[in-house]
């Protein structure tokens, strides 16, 4: 309940309660010194009381003895009066002696003292009284035993005196010698409460400091950089808590704001890489091709000149082959930039099957179904070619029988679908898991192929397509004929 | 944590025990002197004793007895006079215990006409006087509480016969008998009564003695007994075979005199009282015997004989106190068995 309290205050309330928590300590053991001390003086100014109360009494009894002695000599009035009056007051006096009998030397003492006194007075009532009536013998006989006990009285009350002034003698010295034990024993309490006090300051100022200074060695270490601390506890609702809350917070969103920032870092960084790739096998695919057909633009314009030769000549298969020819190596050259319509894709092939036909005689039976709506979808360049390439390479060439090839391109659902489909070898499950994995591509391809493999039109098209097209190989088995089928995304075009 | 739990604690224990501690030692200042006023008893009578300054130590083993008799029966007995700063004589204490009112006085008696006066103005005026060893016989006084001096007479007579009977000679012995000069005591005179009959019917036959018996002490000053007994020693013709002292101030000068003049075994002396003094003495073999009175029956007696007194209005007359014969070997088991004790 406290403890929730103490943790509840605000930093001034704590200060001030501590102040005045250690002030009050100090405060109420000096006022009990003080009070003690005082009791203590007081008692020693009442030690001699007893004494000076005995030194009345003598004071009262030789006030008597003289006033009696006065009327004696003179029977006056005024004696008279005045032996009464002494009378009256040592009677006064008496009536404060101890009466009983008691072990206690002193009291006992007091109480022969008040036997023997009102003996006294009796008889110096007789005495005043043989006065009053001229009794000379009697009065004069009396007053010689009045004497007498006087004295007696006075020896006892002297006794009782020095008796006392021993006592109070003693008594004073004991009180004087704890008076000088109170002051060395106040020094040690004070001393004693001074240093609890000092250590309840050096602990509640550390209980108060103690979350500034985590603050502030947590605020060095974010100050060099290092963000991977703990969240600092809060056990205290005092201003330090408040600033330590917000400190936490601040820490917190630091740390996700660098986070975020790193993951768009991190997506540009992923963008650039992929484009520099694509760059990169199309440079390749280019360099493979030119490798191939050496320099296109000497052999367009030649291949050109020999069409014109041939239609001057009038010899127009001939010119159409060479059209051809030129039309295909123009294709690379035209299109120099990556992107290309699926249109001039399949008139690419149709130029390739075509001279293929004239230098094979005609041997390789081609068709096509294309949805005419595609044609303008866009595409990375040099994807259908190499298809039909290898269909004729690996499919069609050996084989006894006519070979077939057919082109397929339409539309499923979101996809567009092209197929290269033909009749030739066939591949063996193994033969196309090899080629899908790149694996055995690019060794094959050295002898017959225009050298653009299967794997790098994949990658092309997944750069491209962001990773969503798609090449599947199907084929029945050895002789059986292969299907190769392109799957890219339709809504891309769109966009 | 444990440290600081450690530290929290003793600073908690200061905090409280500081003050606590400097409570409790006022409460220890402050409680002391008044200690002394509540251990005090308050008694329904009060009695007074009188006694005389001589032979402190049988007194004060009197007053003991009658002061511890007193408490069981809700007395207190005052050693009236005894710190005073003047000396007064017995007959003037009594006087003045009388016009204190007191209840009861026990006066250690003599035979002067003072104290007869002073006893019977106490009787007169109500106050039951006990006299104690010494009788005030002249007095109206209730009763008298001491030993039978005839009997001690007797007593020493017996031990000097043995004494006279164990000697090898037959000579002429001389013996001393010291008497306190009080006026008009009679008890020293009842003693060498006895000392005398007892050895004139036994032993006239076979031995020569003389018994000096008008030998006294000139007491009137305090030091007076102890000069003439060194006179006695000092003196070779008139030194006695065997020396009685009738008081224990005697006997501890006798046989400190002997010690002194090497007369031990010399003079054979026959002592009185049994204070711790005497029994040394006796065990060391420089007392031949001492004859002592029950103290503390003494004691417990005049306090009954007063009490009794004052129920009834009768008590005895004269109530004889025991008297017993010491001699070294029982001296020697007393010692050893205070020394116990």
């Amino acid at each position: 309940m406290m403890k929730k309290k103490w943790m509840n205050m605000t930093l001034r309330q704590k200060l001030v309660a501590l102040f005045i928590v250690t002030s009050c300590v100090i405060v109420m053991v000096n006022l009990y010194t003080y009070a003690s001390i005082n009791r203590m003086m007081q008692r020693v100014e009442k030690v001699y009381i007893s004494n000076a109360s005995l030194n009345d009494l003598s004071d009262g009894l030789e006030a008597v003895q003289r006033t009696m002695t006065d009327y004696l000599q003179t029977k006056s009035s005024d004696a008279m009066e005045n032996y009464y009056r002494s009378e009256q007051d040592y009677r006064d006096q008496l009536e404060m002696l101890n009466r009983k009998a008691t072990d206690n030397e002193v009291l006992i003492t007091e109480k022969n003292i008040y036997g023997l006194s009102q003996s006294y007075l009796d008889l110096s009532g007789e005495i005043i009284q043989a006065k009053r009536g001229r009794n000379v013998e009697r009065y004069a006989s009396l007053y010689s035993d009045a004497r007498e006990l006087y004295d007696q009285i006075n020896t006892f009350i002297y006794s009782l005196n020095n008796e006392q002034f021993k006592n109070n003698s003693m008594t004073y010295r004991t009180l004087v010698e704890s008076l000088r034990y109170t002051e060395m024993i106040t020094v040690i309490v004070l001393l004693l409460v001074l240093i609890g006090n000092i250590g309840l300051i050096v602990m509640s100022t550390r209980l108060i400091t103690e979350p500034l200074k985590l603050l502030a060695e947590a605020a060095n270490e974010v100050a060099k950089g290092n963000l991977e601390i703990e969240q600092l506890p809060v056990h205290q609702q005092d201003e330090v808590g408040i600033v330590t809350v917000a400190f936490n917070q601040m820490v917190t969103s630091i740390c996700t704001y660098i986070e975020q920032l790193r993951i768009t870092m991190e997506r540009e960084s992923q963008l650039k890489e992929r484009e520099l790739m694509m760059q990169s096998h199309l440079k390749d695919a280019q360099l493979k091709y030119l490798q191939a057909q050496i320099n296109p633009h000497f052999l367009f314009n030649t291949l050109n000149a020999g069409a014109q030769l041939a239609m001057m000549e009038d010899a127009a298969k001939t010119e159409q082959f060479l059209l051809n020819v030129s039309e295909f190596f123009r294709y690379n050259v035209r299109k120099n930039n990556q992107q290309v319509t699926l249109g001039e894709e399949v008139r690419l092939v149709d130029n390739y099957v075509y001279i293929l036909n004239v230098r094979f005689a005609g041997e390789i039976l081609f068709e096509k179904d294309v949805d005419e709506s595609l044609c303008n979808v866009q595409v990375p360049g040099m994807i259908l070619q190499p298809l039909v390439e290898n269909a004729v390479n690996y499919g069609i060439r050996n084989i006894e029988w006519e070979g077939r090839i057919e082109l397929t391109i339409c539309k499923k659902d979101d996809y567009i679908s092209i197929s290269v489909w033909d009749n030739g070898a066939g591949m063996t499950p193994e033969r196309i898991e090899q080629v899908l994995s790149g694996s055995i591509d690019e060794e094959a391809a050295t002898d017959h192929s225009n050298g653009v493999g299967m794997r790098n039109v994949i990658e092309r098209l997944n750069l491209f397509f962001h990773d969503r097209a798609k090449m599947e190989i199907f084929s029945e088995g050895l002789n059986k004929g292969t299907e190769v089928v392109l799957t890219i995304p339709f809504a891309d075009e769109e966009e | 944590m444990k440290r600081k739990r450690i530290a929290i604690f003793l600073l908690v224990a200061v905090f409280i025990l500081a003050p606590v501690a400097l409570m409790l030692y006022g409460r220890l200042i402050y409680g002391g002197t008044s200690k002394e006023i509540e251990q005090m008893t308050t008694y329904g009578r009060h009695y007074v004793m009188i006694t005389g300054e001589e032979d402190s130590g049988l007194w004060d083993a009197v007053y003991e007895s009658a002061r511890a008799e007193g408490e069981k029966r809700g007395i207190y007995v005052e050693r009236f006079g005894e710190n005073l700063a003047v000396k007064y004589s017995s007959y003037q204490l009594v006087k003045m215990a009388v016009e204190a009112s007191v209840d009861g006085i026990i006066v250690n008696g003599d035979e002067s006409e003072e104290l007869v006066g002073c006893i019977d103005e106490a009787v007169d005026a109500g106050i039951p006087v006990a006299t104690v060893l010494n009788d005030c016989s002249g007095s109206k006084r209730q009763c008298l509480i001491g030993a039978n001096n005839y009997n001690i007479g007797q007593e020493y007579g017996k031990q000097i016969r043995q004494i006279l009977d164990d000697a090898d000679d037959n000579s002429m012995k001389k013996v001393l008998v010291l008497t306190e000069n009080n006026s008009g005591d009679t008890s020293g005179n009842l003693i060498l009564l006895g000392i005398r009959e007892s050895l004139e019917h036994e032993i006239k036959v076979t031995h020569e003695v003389s018994v000096d018996a008008a030998v006294q002490v000139d007491n009137s000053d305090s030091f007076g007994a102890e000069e003439y007994i060194r006179d006695v020693f000092l003196d070779e013709k008139q030194i006695p075979d065997i020396l009685v002292c009738l008081s224990g101030v005697y006997t501890q000068c006798a046989y400190q005199a002997a010690v002194d003049y090497n007369k031990v075994g010399v003079v054979q002396l026959l002592g009185y009282f049994d204070s711790p003094q005497i029994l040394d003495a006796l065990a060391k073999n420089i007392l031949t015997v001492t004859i002592a009175p029950d103290t503390m029956e003494m004691g417990r007696l005049c306090v009954e004989a007063l009490d009794e007194y004052r129920q009834t209005g009768y008590t005895n007359g004269y109530t004889a106190v025991n008297v017993q014969m010491i001699t070294p070997a029982e001296a020697k088991q007393r010692l050893a068995r205070e020394m116990q004790e």
